[in-house]
């Protein structure tokens, strides 16, 4: 599989547990792309992220956004309504990485137009397996809008 | 009497009377106007023959003598009586003599007298009466002597129009007589069959025939009052008891409701209970396996070999208890989703499970065979679940064996199919059997063949859902053959929720 290009891949992690941003963040230092991951601890932050308000003046425009659904202030469900209906950013794939694995919250997200929705594996070997394919999808596989 | 057969009682009793009455009263006043015609008529012979005998004694002379004249105005007399049409003398030789006619009347004595030997008698429209003239012995002549029978006739015709005349007014008196006659009969009988009908129509057997009397009617009434008693009595016996039926049926359906109520909320709470504690188990699951993988990552140098050793304990058991997470998050999910039914091909079903096997361990030889053309209503994601848990528990237990052989099939019995896995594998000891579908019950080390114990409870409960029933045979270290069947339909859903909830409980 060829690379895309030079440019490190932005990615965008809205998710609230350090634990869990460690993990991931750790599963894509693993990866074989370059990549930049941005953390944004909950849904206002996020949002701020992507519309480069206060501190994230200098925000880059993220490839993709992985995103956890119990957040505080505003959740997963509120921002991806946001982002999906927001000219400027719908066509940033979004992708719902969280640990439910309710079929209502399946349904929802997806009415929302998430992209895909992913249930995070208990097991780190089968976190590192869904990061890598991911990557593969949608950075190699998957032709994206250029964001640059 | 068959047109009066569907005609109500009083209807044929008024009938009846009055045709006896009318056919006597017919018959005796015939009879009367007979005898009437016979004495009429032989008054009139008589009475013939006198006036003939008469006119016999007023000619004798004037026969012998042979004064036709004299002959003639003797017979003038006899225009004394109105009916004499014609008397004519007739010499020995027959030929007449002398005649008398009366005006205006009909027929005319012939000139020869025809057949001497004619006696009296009834003509045509006349009575004929003959008379020997004699004298000293010797006959010197005949009589005849014509009487017209037409008043004879007005008479009896007269006779007989009076008799039918009264006949009519007898018969008229006699039909107001039956008229009044039949109600006394009738009437109460009518009434009683009103009442009967009231009865049979309302249910009311509070009503009584009122009639009270000392013949038959009297007894068939009273028979009838005391049969509406009893039935009054017997349904009102009925009506309390029923109202009692309804009564504890009301009550038993509100207990039953509220029971189902209560049921249905514990099954709730459990489901959701299992849904969410799986759920957030997994959290800090994943936290514990993370870390331990990154502490080996990260740290493998300052670790000592034992160090390492006990990390990787830590590793498994985390993944031991992700499968059991998995396997009650499954179970939940199991009980909670909707059945999606559609008609399936279980046995491409199976080689499809069973090829993805093969791909877990392509070096295994293990003998396959499904049965072909095997259908089934189900719900495609569940009934592969059931298949998948059977099949994959056979290709674990013949892990071991040397030329293991793994069979899905159907047979019919009692018009029911049933479907089976069966493997020559590990077996189990048949005292074990009722275990085997108990939620964490396992009849194997994990070391020997790895599992979590949820998985029969799964497929359990998914048969259960599709209105089946699943049963297990086996043999230590022969093998194990799973039986289930399918009705393609969900019932006892509510039963396997409760067993299931409870069992989840206690484990």
């Amino acid at each position: 599989m060829e690379q895309r290009s030079l440019a490190p891949i932005e990615i965008l992690l809205v998710e609230d547990n350090p634990d869990d941003v460690a993990l991931t963040v750790r599963s894509f230092k693993k990866a074989r792309m370059q990549n930049r991951i941005s953390v944004a601890e909950d849904g206002v932050e996020g949002l701020a992220f992507l519309r480069r308000e206060g501190k994230y003046a200098d925000a880059p425009r993220p490839d993709i956004i992985l995103l956890d659904l119990n957040l505080p202030r505003m959740n997963g469900h509120e921002l991806l309504e946001i982002i999906k209906t927001d000219p400027a950013l719908k066509d940033i794939p979004v992708i719902i990485l969280t640990t439910s694995k309710s079929e209502e919250d399946v349904l929802s997200t997806y009415k929302l137009h998430s992209n895909c929705f992913i249930t995070k594996p208990v097991l780190m070997e089968d976190f590192d397996r869904v990061i890598r394919t991911i990557q593969d999808f949608w950075f190699v596989v998957v032709k994206l809008p250029s964001s640059k | 009497m068959g047109f009066l057969r569907n005609k109500s009682l009083s209807v044929k009793l008024t009938a009846l009377i009055t045709a006896v009455t009318t056919a006597g009263i017919i018959a005796g006043f015939a009879a009367v106007t007979f005898i009437d015609a016979r004495n009429f008529r032989g008054d009139l012979a008589a009475d013939a023959a006198l006036s003939a005998r008469l006119a016999a004694g007023y000619c004798v002379a004037p026969l012998v003598f042979g004064y036709a004249e004299e002959a003639a105005q003797a017979l003038e007399k006899l225009s004394l009586f109105d009916d004499i049409n014609y008397v004519a003398v007739y010499d020995q030789e027959g030929r007449l003599f002398a005649r008398y006619r009366r005006e205006g009347s009909q027929g005319e004595p012939p000139a020869l007298l025809a057949d001497p030997g004619l006696a009296s008698g009834f003509r045509a429209g006349i009575f004929e009466a003959r008379e020997p003239v004699i004298y000293d012995g010797k006959r010197f002549g005949t009589i005849s002597l014509a009487v017209s029978t037409g008043s004879l006739s007005r008479k009896i015709a007269g006779r007989a129009g009076l008799l039918a005349l009264l006949a009519a007014l007898m018969a008229a008196a006699a039909l107001l007589v039956a008229l009044r006659a039949q109600r006394v009969v009738s009437e109460p009988i009518l009434s009683l069959a009103d009442m009967e009908r009231g009865v049979a129509l309302r249910g009311d057997y509070s009503v009584r025939s009122g009639i009270s009397r000392d013949d038959e009617i009297g007894a068939l009434a009273a028979g009838f009052d005391a049969l509406l008693e009893s039935l009054g009595a017997r349904s009102r016996e009925r009506d309390a008891a029923e109202e009692a039926l309804r009564q504890a049926h009301t009550e038993m359906e509100g207990k039953v409701r509220e029971r189902t109520a209560e049921l249905r909320l514990a099954n709730k709470e459990l489901e959701a209970f299992t849904y969410s504690a799986s759920h957030d188990l997994r959290a800090p699951l994943r936290r514990i396996d993370g870390f331990s993988s990154l502490l080996e990552e990260d740290c493998a140098a300052q670790l000592s070999e034992e160090g390492r050793e006990h990390l990787g304990r830590i590793r498994a058991g985390c993944r031991q208890m992700a499968q059991v997470i998995d396997s009650l998050l499954r179970l939940s999910r199991v009980m909670r989703q909707e059945l999606d039914m559609k008609e399936l091909d279980l046995s491409a079903l199976a080689e499809e499970i069973f090829a993805g096997l093969r791909e877990t361990e392509p070096l295994r030889k293990v003998q396959f065979t499904a049965a072909g053309g095997l259908t089934a209503v189900g719900d495609r994601v569940l009934l592969g679940e059931v298949l998948e848990n059977l099949l994959s528990n056979a290709w674990k237990f013949t892990g071991k064996t040397a030329a293991p052989v793994i069979e899905f099939g159907a047979s019919e019995k009692d018009g029911e199919r049933i479907y089976f896995v069966r493997d020559n594998g590990k077996g189990f000891d048949m005292k074990y059997a009722g275990k085997l579908f108990r939620p964490f019950q396992r009849l194997h080390s994990p070391a020997e063949f790895p599992g979590t114990g949820i998985g029969l409870t799964t497929v359990q409960r998914i048969i259960e859902r599709h209105g089946g029933r699943i049963w297990v045979e086996g043999e230590e270290d022969r093998g194990a053959v799973f039986y289930f069947t399918l009705h393609g339909r969900e019932n006892g859903g509510s039963q396997a929720h409760k067993e299931q909830g409870y069992d989840g409980q206690t484990a």
